[in-house]
């Protein structure tokens, strides 16, 4: 690929970036984005965007209100909970956490998944058989319970949530790519490879991985929207983040007691929850009708 | 052009070559049957010529190509390149060997990968083989796309911004760049409309002039073979029947089926009239094609024996053979 | 057991699940009951699957619509509503039972969640205790019984295709 510093006329762009740019007309697709962005911010800036320490109590400003209800302060904007934690600052560091959350799972899900798909998809035979049998035997578990099983082993802690998520969510990257692996490797331009006397690995890597790219942006992209709503899911049974990590889904749980008496406590964790996820699955969408109109449902 | 002397040793054998492709079935995926795509052909290639591998579609001549490459693994034969037999080089020697023997493919859209530059396309064989300076193959890539007549400024292009024409030229560019002694064009020209058809071809035949080249020449297009070739092999159902000089098997076809195929080519002269032969059925299948002559289903000609035993492919005339016991006896000798 | 009711609610138990138990006995008190307990947990858990099948429906919906048989249906004078429901729906519907079935495991593992959050003693509770007091004999026996269950709906789904799409038929 060109990497040159030099202007490039518009023609002259990667065919990706030309699929990309369609999306700009998408507004739902814009709208994601613009969630996605802010969610990625909060979670790169937390430090400087939090009013206050999200993990300090403080035990006389317990469960306090939103500023806007009776008896809330400016000082919490959001109100605090029952250790009197101010919940706005939880929100923004909960952000971190289910990023990486999201990048570490999805990122080792997205590696091994183009590994194990490629090679299948590559090699044929009988090592295609025993991986994607591999694989439908993971997908006849139900994702969130694999992901239980796999922490009730491990133990449960936020790293091994990632790693368990990771697990579940493979097989949906192998059999995208083995899919796209199989409709390139028919492609002249991979025997074409083969007759200059390219290597297996740079066929598969740098030949035909490039050309599905598209399937798996939009894949990487609706995955990092389960992986969030799962850890919050796995958090929830306490499974995943310890206390007094400030995730989300660990918050709802935390407040399940308060929900008659201090209701936000556990709806902003709730709607945190909720504009994350939105925002992942519509860039999802719009990067699928962008990228790969095949995939559209 | 390298003068062609019989007593040299030809670039290319090949033996006995023999390409199934199994059908697996059943529960553990036993071989049921198999496709037969080359069944037993052997010919040789002189260093410097055009040879012309012509057939109907599914006739084996593709599987031939790539088989000679090595692209696809042979069930058995031989193929001697400058006398040494490729088949029995390992990977390693294999791709050493790229070096001497490059393919142009047939559909100019689906052999250039669309998601590189024409500089990473064609610089991509000098980097395999060793090549790492930038520069140097940068300067490689700027001659051989001069070569074929593109310019400088294409380099940074994506193939989805050419036409089919120019898109073969990078497929030809790209072949060309390791200094190969043997091409195989896999209907190189057939996708192209025929402006640009010729235009290809002139190229080509240029290309060989300067660089030495030698050409498997593999199409369905008898008039194009005929173009180009200084040979001329025929291919029905995985078998060579017939292989002679282009003028001689142009104008004197001893196999009925060779007859037949020419009959079939349109000549750009109206005034001249032709019997045309029609041939009668398919092709039969591949997987289980009829015993004895191949050809026999179907031809005009056919007697007891042709059930029962299989013609060789042997010289009827003077560097002219035929896989026919009653080559040049029966039909229209001259066309 | 299965199921919840409220305290003082009698029921003879028969098979153990109190909706059948209540039919079966003509409890109709205690049907009222077990379904006012079952509903909130049923919304919760089908929440998500039920939006997932509306899009899948809504898109296959607007495929086929598209097709030319439809145009010849509405040529032919048949109601709106018939186009739609016998015609199109028909059709539409087969890409989305391949998506029920998988709903399922959604289902299933949601379920986990939600029995825990309404204290439905149902097998996703208990896997969640046996998880909580590291019973892997439990998990083992749960985690083996749901995906079971999962494949088996999944075969029902892969059979039911067939009845449906008179393409494919079962050999």
């Amino acid at each position: 690929m060109v990497t040159s510093k030099r202007k490039k006329s518009p023609e002259d762009r990667h065919p990706l970036l030309d699929q990309l740019s369609q999306m700009w007309r998408n507004k739902t697709a814009v709208a994601g984005l613009i969630i996605v962005a802010g969610f990625v911010l909060a979670a790169f800036f937390a430090p400087v965007l939090s009013p206050h320490d999200p993990v300090e109590t403080s035990l006389y400003d317990q469960i306090k209100p939103p500023f806007w209800a009776d008896g809330g302060t400016k000082k919490n904007i959001l109100g605090t909970d029952d250790l009197g934690r101010d919940i706005l600052s939880r929100l923004i560091y909960g952000a971190r956490v289910s990023l990486i959350v999201a990048v570490v799972s999805v990122g080792l899900a997205f590696v091994l998944g183009t590994l194990l798909g490629s090679v299948s998809g590559y090699y044929k035979g009988a090592l295609d058989n025993v991986i994607m049998r591999i694989m439908d035997i993971i997908l006849a578990f139900p994702y969130l319970l694999l992901a239980i099983v796999v922490v009730a082993y491990l133990g449960p802690s936020l790293q091994n949530a990632m790693m368990a998520i990771g697990i579940t969510y493979i097989p949906r990257f192998a059999r995208i790519v083995r899919g796209s692996v199989l409709e390139e490797c028919e492609k002249d331009y991979v025997m074409a490879a083969k007759a200059v006397g390219a290597g297996d690995w740079r066929i598969i890597f740098i030949a035909i991985i490039p050309n599905c790219l598209g399937p798996l942006i939009v894949q990487t992209t609706l995955s990092f929207a389960s992986a969030i709503l799962d850890a919050a899911a796995l958090s929830f049974l306490s499974l995943g983040a310890q206390p007094p990590t400030p995730e989300w889904g660990a918050m709802i749980a935390k407040s399940r007691a308060l929900i008659l008496r201090a209701p936000w406590v556990m709806t902003f964790p709730g709607i945190a929850i909720l504009l994350a996820v939105l925002g992942f699955n519509l860039l999802g969408d719009g990067l699928r009708d962008a990228l790969d109109p095949r995939l559209r449902d | 052009m390298p003068e062609r002397q019989t007593a040299m040793p030809p670039l290319v054998e090949i033996r006995n070559l023999v390409k199934y492709y199994p059908i697996r079935g059943g529960i553990l995926l036993k071989e049921i049957a198999s496709v037969k795509a080359v069944d037993r052909v052997s010919m040789t290639i002189q260093q410097g010529e055009t040879v012309g591998l012509v057939g109907e579609s599914g006739c084996g001549k593709t599987t031939l190509g790539r088989a000679v490459l090595r692209l696809e693994e042979p069930t058995s034969g031989e193929v001697l390149f400058e006398g040494e037999n490729i088949l029995t080089y390992n990977q390693q020697q294999i791709r050493t060997l790229r070096k001497q023997m490059q393919i142009i493919f047939q559909d100019p859209f689906s052999s250039l990968n669309p998601r590189k530059t024409v500089s990473h396309i064609i610089g991509e064989p000098l980097l395999i083989h060793g090549v790492k300076n930038r520069h140097e193959r940068n300067e490689k890539i700027l001659e051989m796309l001069r070569v074929v007549g593109l310019r400088k400024e294409h380099m940074r292009r994506y193939p989805h911004q050419f036409s089919g024409g120019q898109r073969q030229r990078i497929g030809v560019a790209r072949a060309l760049i390791l200094n190969p002694k043997l091409i195989i064009c896999d209907e190189a020209v057939s996708a192209l409309d025929v402006s640009i058809q010729a235009q290809v071809i002139n190229l080509l035949k240029d290309l060989q002039e300067a660089f030495g080249l030698t050409y498997l020449f593999i199409s369905h297009d008898l008039s194009v073979v005929e173009h180009v070739s200084d040979r001329v092999a025929v291919m029905y159902l995985g078998k060579i029947v017939e292989l002679a000089k282009s003028k001689e098997l142009y104008h004197m076809p001893l196999h009925p089926y060779t007859q037949a195929l020419l009959s079939a080519s349109p000549i750009p002269d109206p005034g001249l009239k032709r019997e045309r032969i029609i041939l009668k059925g398919d092709v039969p299948s591949p997987i289980d094609p009829p015993p004895g002559c191949h050809f026999h289903t179907r031809c005009l000609y056919k007697q007891d024996i042709c059930h029962q035993a299989e013609p060789e492919l042997k010289e009827v005339k003077k560097a002219h053979e035929a896989a026919c016991f009653f080559a040049g006896k029966v039909g229209r000798t001259t066309q | 057991m299965s199921g919840r009711l409220s305290v003082g609610v009698d029921l003879e138990v028969i098979t153990n699940f109190y909706i059948l138990d209540a039919v079966l006995t003509r409890n109709w008190a205690a049907l009222k009951d077990a379904l006012w307990h079952i509903i909130m947990p049923a919304v919760t858990l089908s929440t998500i699957p039920m939006a997932i099948v509306a899009r899948m429906t809504r898109s296959s919906m607007l495929e086929v619509l598209r097709q030319d048989y439809i145009k010849t249906a509405k040529a032919k004078g048949l109601s709106r509503f018939m186009v739609t429901f016998k015609h199109a729906l028909r059709n539409a519907l087969i890409p989305v039972v391949t998506t029920i079935g998988l709903q399922f495991g959604v289902a299933l593992g949601g379920a986990i969640l939600t029995e825990t959050i309404f204290a439905w003693p149902g097998v996703g509770k208990w896997m969640f205790d046996a998880v909580m007091k590291r019973d892997y004999m439990v998990i083992q026996g749960g985690t083996l019984f749901i995906a079971a269950t999962f494949v088996v709906i999944n075969l029902v789904v892969d059979l039911l295709y067939a009845v449906i799409n008179p393409r494919i038929s079962v050999q």
